[in-house]
């Protein structure tokens, strides 16, 4: 008995170590799951206070790029607009051709600024200046007109913390637009400059050139957003697919707003999967 | 006396964790580097003072910097380690034949031990952060060329700091 009690005072420091080193641990892994806790809450709260204060500071250095990208934003979405207008006023005269379902669904937006964000890392994050206080929930998809630019997954009043793209844990449905063959894009966390385009079959005919869009099937992010261009793909012999590098059309080294993606029948697409679920389990 | 000292390293990690979140992680070199000044403080902790205390410390300071930049863990884990390993590589570049804890001052080192001993503990520091942070060896090169592009930029804050604040000391 004593000799066990010799060793644990002699190593103490190391044990001591080794406790801390789980606590560490602890704080790792628990973090992908679990998000509620008090210090949690105030953390985001305070980092994102911090935040929105330089990022007041620093804002006006960028102003003229922002300005630019702006108008240009504009212009783009006169020109939809304008489309829209046409296709409304042809869809009044055919009422039965409604068959696109992208407009059975609806969205609304909240414009945010992003007010600390980095790319370097393997699990990137960004804070917005929203949070639940202003609507923004954990699941919500975050864009830009030049693609998407993460997920919600933590809020507090006023401050949400944004699961970048550029994360190894993020996965996003994008589909390619000229044939409408859906995928799965991940991040491999080496450039933040392209993303990786999987589970495409390797008999799909691909280009380089080609645009890669969102498919709006997760309901988190509108369908028909470009994220980039095919810049390179290859057949993985391995799995039979091809894995595609898509360039980015956002750079994420230099963002500074972006829109919160509010799905109004968010609560309505859960009440219908979860009825399907239970039906099922009851067979 | 102990308890004011303490306070004093308590209020220091607070700033470093501080300075670390809100200002050093926004400095960024060419997207690559980041210097992570919050080594300095177990860089620079007397090794009279109690190592138990020292652990704790160290914990807590990383803790505070992931808890500003979101990453869970890690920075506690890579600077409770560095802190774990401060002692035996002090001994291990230490001149003399025999090492004593107790009488040993940072001023005894010259630039060279300097240079070494600041070297091998911000090495083994960034290589633990960015290799829990990825957390598999299929990207072991980008983890072992971002160790080394962070630690160089690491490396001129804390000798910019040693040249300009602790030379009265060494003299």
């Amino acid at each position: 008995m004593q000799f066990i009690l010799r060793i644990i005072v002699r190593n103490g420091l190391f044990l001591f170590y080794l406790l801390l080193a789980i606590i560490a641990f602890t704080f790792t892994f628990r973090q992908r799951v679990y998000h509620k806790s008090v210090v949690d809450k105030a953390g985001t709260e305070f980092t994102g206070f911090m935040d929105d204060k330089i990022s007041g500071m620093t804002q006006f250095i960028h102003l003229d790029k922002t300005n630019r990208q702006l108008q240009e934003e504009n212009a783009e979405l006169r020109i939809l607009l304008e489309k829209l207008k046409t296709e409304r006023s042809a869809m009044h005269s055919v009422r039965d051709s409604i068959s696109n379902p992208e407009f059975h669904q609806i969205y609304s937006f909240i414009p945010v600024e992003i007010v600390n964000n980095s790319v370097m890392q393997t699990h990137n994050m960004m804070t917005i200046n929203k949070g639940s206080r202003q609507g923004v929930r954990p699941g919500m998809g975050l864009i830009s007109s030049n693609g998407v630019l993460g997920f919600v997954y933590k809020t507090s009043d006023n401050y949400a913390r944004v699961m970048s793209t550029l994360n190894t844990n993020t996965r996003i449905t994008a589909q390619i637009k000229k044939n409408q063959y859906f995928g799965t894009l991940i991040w491999n966390g080496k450039d933040p400059r392209f993303l990786q385009l999987q589970e495409i079959p390797k008999y799909i005919p691909i280009e380089i050139g080609d645009t890669i869009e969102t498919d709006g099937k997760s309901g988190a992010v509108p369908g028909g957003i470009m994220i980039g261009t095919v810049a390179e793909s290859e057949i993985n012999e391995l799995t039979g697919d091809l894995e595609i590098e898509v360039k980015l059309k956002e750079d994420f080294a230099r963002l500074r707003y972006g829109q919160v993606v509010v799905n109004l029948q968010r609560q309505e697409i859960i009440k219908v999967e979860r009825n399907d679920s239970t039906s099922n389990a009851q067979f | 006396m102990l308890n004011f000292r303490l306070l004093g390293n308590i209020i220091l990690i607070a700033l470093l964790a501080l300075l670390q979140g809100l200002i050093f992680n926004r400095i960024t070199f060419e997207q690559a580097a980041t210097p992570y000044i919050y080594v300095l403080f177990i860089l620079l902790y007397s090794v009279k003072n109690n190592r138990y205390l020292f652990l704790l410390l160290s914990f807590l300071l990383g803790w505070g910097v992931d808890l500003l930049s979101d990453t869970g863990g890690i920075h506690a884990f890579a600077s409770l380690t560095t802190a774990y390993l401060c002692l035996p590589v002090i001994r291990m570049i230490h001149s003399s034949r025999t090492f004593e804890k107790d009488e040993f001052r940072y001023a005894e080192f010259s630039v060279g031990q300097w240079f070494v001993y600041t070297l091998i503990l911000v090495l083994c520091h960034h290589f633990l952060l960015f290799f829990f942070e990825s957390f598999s060896f299929s990207n072991m090169k980008d983890v072992l060329l971002r160790t080394l592009y962070c630690a160089a930029f690491t490396l001129i804050f804390v000798y910019f700091y040693l040249i300009v604040f602790r030379k009265r000391e060494r003299q």
